[in-house]
């Protein structure tokens, strides 16, 4: 995308967040299908993957979600304990504590990555967080820094 | 008497009391090893052997990594039912370790009413693997402290060698922010300052704003600017067609055709 036109899309109302969500398909996945069966109104914003375990996530995912184009990251598994494959999420946890850091080292603002528990059961606190990650990521406005010119 | 050996003191005088007081079944502590330098966990039932319980400035080991096994209810829901209640603990803890039991807590793998936390104000701990090396060829048989704060070793032929406490100190504990456990039921030791924030070094990144890290960050990379020169990175094997960092499909020549409109399906 060309600079003027990333600078418009700053400058226009219209501009809006784009947030990919990687959701495990036991938890949070679950989660937010409840929220859209419960019909609890989120932003749509947010685009889902579904992956296995939150532990499948390779911090890689969320870098090259970054570098595409998305403007925001949201990563949600099992609670503690929860996990369908017993430890899953605490492996991911660790991966993205690590992440977040080498985020924040790289000068790229670390509300842009979430991590988050949402259970099958938690519609509404999916969607609560959904809101909430896209206020963040609204007030960062787009992402920029990491994006590849050449994939535009 | 050193910082330490008054800590020592009270810790048993404490763990002694919580055991026959009955008000821990179980207390958590370091007991001398049978190398310097080093330290061993010692779990406590009898306040008689309250003794054996030490405080020295090897007292490395995070003790709360034996709390949730204490408290976890077995899988099966019968065998669970029949399970006995989960013990009362009592377990000496460091400013550092103390982050780990409030994570715990956090997770509810333990139950903060079931646990007496002795907290230890601590004046900062060795490095075992510092000390050796200070010590070059000689093999130390024992290890101790003096008053004030210095480490005596004891080595092969009978020579005693004193290492000074800023030498040995852990790289950690010389930056130390929270030598204090931020929760306990006992403060042992005198209040410790805490040296991080005077210490934190200037020029780090994590002190910088963030524009001035993404800055930095971006000096080894120009190839990810439009103009592409023939830069490397430290760690290219030249798997361009693969790479992360050089832009397009063979990632070569710089050539660019115009500049394309974003793609409106995302």
């Amino acid at each position: 995308m060309p600079s003027e036109e990333i600078a418009s899309r700053t400058r226009s109302e219209a501009w809006e967040p784009r947030i990919l969500a990687f959701l495990c398909n036991w938890c949070s996945y679950a989660g937010a299908d409840l929220a859209g069966v419960s019909r609890i109104q989120y932003p749509p914003n947010v685009r889902i993957v579904r992956v296995p375990c939150s532990g499948r996530i390779n911090p890689f995912f969320l870098l090259r979600a970054l570098q595409n184009g998305a403007d925001g990251v949201l990563v949600s598994g099992c609670h503690p304990g929860d996990c369908h494959y017993i430890s899953g999420n605490l492996a991911a946890r660790r991966k993205f504590a690590l992440f977040k850091v080498l985020m924040q080292d790289a000068g790229i603002e670390p509300e842009r990555v979430h991590f988050t528990w949402v259970s099958a059961s938690e519609g509404g606190r999916f969607a609560a967080i959904v809101q909430k990650v896209v206020e963040a990521v609204q007030k960062l406005g787009p992402n920029r820094k990491l994006v590849k010119s050449h994939e535009r | 008497m050193s910082a330490n050996r008054e800590i020592e003191a009270r810790l048993r005088e404490t763990a002694g009391k919580l055991l026959s007081e009955k008000k821990v079944g179980l207390f958590i502590g370091y007991e001398k090893a049978s190398l310097p330098f080093r330290t061993t966990p010692l779990f406590l039932s009898r306040a008689e052997e309250a003794e054996r319980l030490a405080w020295n400035p090897f007292c490395t080991a995070n003790l709360s990594v034996y709390l949730p096994r204490l408290f976890q209810a077995p899988a099966d829901a019968r065998a669970a039912k029949a399970a006995p209640p989960p013990p009362t603990v009592g377990v000496a803890l460091k400013g550092c370790d103390a982050r780990s039991v409030v994570a715990l807590l956090q997770e509810r793998q333990i139950r903060r009413e079931n646990l007496v936390l002795v907290g230890i104000a601590c004046p900062g701990l060795v490095d075992r693997r510092k000390a050796e090396k200070a010590l070059g060829a000689h093999e130390a048989l024992g290890a101790g402290e003096d008053a004030r704060g210095n480490i005596r070793a004891v080595v092969e032929d009978g020579t005693e060698v004193t290492l000074r406490r800023e030498e040995v100190l852990a790289g950690a504990c010389r930056e130390c922010s929270s030598p204090e456990p931020s929760i306990h039921d006992f403060l042992l030791g005198t209040p410790v300052e805490a040296k991080g924030a005077a210490r934190r070094r200037k020029d780090e990144p994590e002190s910088q704003p963030l524009e001035a890290r993404w800055a930095r960050f971006q000096k080894p990379f120009p190839a990810a600017s439009a103009a592409m020169p023939a830069v490397r990175s430290a760690r290219c094997v030249t798997a361009r067609p693969a790479c992360s960092i050089r832009p397009g499909p063979g990632g070569s020549a710089p050539e660019r055709t115009s500049p394309t409109s974003p793609s409106t399906i995302w």
